[in-house]
């Protein structure tokens, strides 16, 4: 069987764990820079706060029906979600972190007879929330696939499940396919889902496992892996555990500035640092990229000042993580696309064309033994950036071009303290008065 | 392992005797925190003064989560009405007293959030 855990309202949760009071009380999580709603506790969504919300839009309302808003406090959601999943591993040691606040549990190894799945689930829940403070909910069921299903149930009826659902006779599915819409299906989306009803009249996932073909589901819908998603519907085990990770095609760092920004410097003191921050995100992943993109755009809601956007691409000598190769490319492209008439509000980096670090091959005109003096010293600079960070935390060096007084830093005016990750930023404790 | 390379890394002429014997170096981390995924740091900061307490402004408290506030602990972290307080072994046997004796108002909701496991100061 399998397990999904997926924390409730991860980054309101972070947040409560903090601040007890507001445990009961609507919170919503806002964008970088402030610009519109990402995180929503259950309360904030009773309240009628929509998704995506934008937030200077909805803060009258949020005032007016006493929700709390928060800056995203990256700092702290990605330290307690290490927690959270360090906590899951020590239960289950077979574990994959799917994102920030989910993970998929493999309990082939773990021994629980059929009648302890509930009470497994239910003593997990109650380990993460003691070690952590972090609410989950667990769905459990023989594919990846089938637990999806089940943890979204577990999540709708909170009261009734305890966060925790088991399918596992062909009834439980059944019942629970029926109370799946097709756009709830992992891997489907809306897109599928009103091209299954257009096409076939179907509506719900039970639909879909009882009439949909192999053979259609491989031609229309998502070739390899959309068979793979409508075998696991039908029990069937087609995504496996360690690769079911995908990894991720391009990786994106794009910020909205605090307020524009005019010159060539600061805009490629801008770009500097967003490509770090994806090379960081492309670390995670070891993967070396090859093709390097950029982007920058004007407000396009202020057109009287005119309106320009405009992206570009470049290709690497040779797939790399080399922070120094990718800046020096980043920077030349974004040089190449600015003008100096226009205040810009956006800007940012794209990586792509990955290779596995180890897999990397040379290119026939690539000769290793000729390698220039300057590249092994870049790639030795590019080790020593690592390993300060490591050292002294983040952001103590930065290539030169990253600048140090940035005034394009996010807007976070509403952040809550780095709890975990700042000596100045702990909680305080005091005595009572008597 | 990485420092017994080291060291026999930094000798070139005969190798190190201590070698065979070099050891993790004290880590204050290992001291102060059994568990660290359930450990939180906090900092002492209180206008109420009391003489018997261990602990002055600025201290770090390490408090760990996972723990239960049984009859050895000696202080805890408790939640109240959205501030943190940190209880003593007499005041948390009160609050299970008036737990047991049923006196305990839900309303009030008084939370456990940790133990208090050790004591950080700087001079």
């Amino acid at each position: 069987m399998i397990a999904i855990v997926d924390c409730n309202s991860f980054y309101a949760s972070c947040e409560r764990v903090f601040r007890p009071e507001l445990r009961t009380q609507p919170i919503v999580v806002l964008s970088n820079n402030d610009g519109c709603v990402i995180a929503r506790s259950d309360e904030a969504k009773e309240a009628g706060i929509k998704m995506g919300a934008v937030f200077h839009k909805v803060k009258g309302e949020l005032d007016q029906k006493k929700v709390h808003y928060f800056s995203s406090n990256y700092q702290l959601y990605g330290d307690m979600s290490d927690r959270v999943m360090r906590c899951l591993q020590s239960i289950n040691p077979d574990i994959e972190v799917y994102s920030i606040d989910e993970a998929f549990l493999d309990l082939a190894q773990a021994n629980i007879p059929a009648d302890g799945l509930v009470e497994f689930g239910k003593k997990v829940r109650i380990k993460v929330w003691r070690e952590t403070g972090i609410p989950i909910s667990i769905g459990i069921a023989p594919t990846k696939v089938l637990a999806k299903v089940a943890n979204r149930l577990a999540k709708k009826a909170k009261q009734k499940t305890e966060g925790v659902l088991v399918l596992q006779t062909k009834t439980e599915i059944l019942s629970a396919l029926a109370a799946t819409p097709l756009s709830d299906i992992w891997g489907f989306g809306y897109k599928k889902a009103y091209k299954l009803k257009s096409l076939f009249g179907m509506t719900t996932a039970l639909d879909c496992y009882n009439n949909m073909t192999e053979e259609i589901m491989r031609k229309q819908f998502g070739g390899v892996v959309g068979l793979r998603v409508l075998r696991e519907l039908r029990g069937e085990r087609s995504i496996s555990i360690s690769s079911g990770a995908v990894e991720k095609q391009h990786i994106a760092s794009t910020r909205s500035f605090g307020q524009p920004i005019n010159t060539l410097s600061e805009l490629t003191e801008a770009i500097s640092v967003y490509t770090e921050r994806a090379l960081q995100k492309m670390e995670h992943q070891q993967s070396a990229c090859k093709t390097v993109g950029v982007f920058l755009s004007t407000d396009r809601f202020k057109k009287e000042k005119g309106y320009y956007a405009k992206s570009a691409y470049g290709v690497l000598p040779h797939p790399t993580c080399n922070p120094h190769e990718v800046i020096e490319k980043a920077v030349e492209l974004i040089r190449d696309i600015f003008l100096p008439q226009f205040s810009y509000i956006k800007a940012g980096v794209f990586l792509a064309s990955f290779e596995d670090v180890g897999a990397r091959q040379l290119s026939l005109f690539e000769q290793d033994v000729f390698e220039t003096a300057s590249k092994s010293k870049s790639e030795k600079l590019a080790t020593l950036l690592a390993t300060s960070e490591k050292k002294f935390g983040k952001k103590q060096i930065a290539m030169a071009s990253s600048g140090i007084d940035s005034k394009w830093q996010m807007r976070m005016s509403h952040c809550s303290p780095h709890y975990t990750t700042d000596w100045r930023d702990l909680p305080v404790i005091s005595l009572p008065a008597k | 392992m990485q420092r017994e390379e080291d060291a026999r890394l930094t000798i070139s002429g005969f190798p190190s005797p201590a070698a065979d014997y070099q050891t993790k170096p004290l880590s204050l981390d290992d001291y102060l925190i059994d568990y660290p995924l359930s450990t939180f740091f906090f900092r002492f900061q209180s206008d109420m003064y009391k003489p018997t307490t261990d602990f002055q402004n600025g201290d770090v408290l390490v408090v760990d989560r996972s723990k239960k506030a049984t009859i050895k602990v000696k202080y805890a972290v408790i939640e109240k009405e959205g501030v943190f307080l940190l209880y003593d072994a007499e005041k948390i046997a009160q609050v299970k007293e008036s737990q047991k004796n049923k006196s305990y108002n839900k309303e009030s909701s008084i939370k456990l959030f940790g133990v208090v496991t050790g004591l950080v100061r700087k001079f």
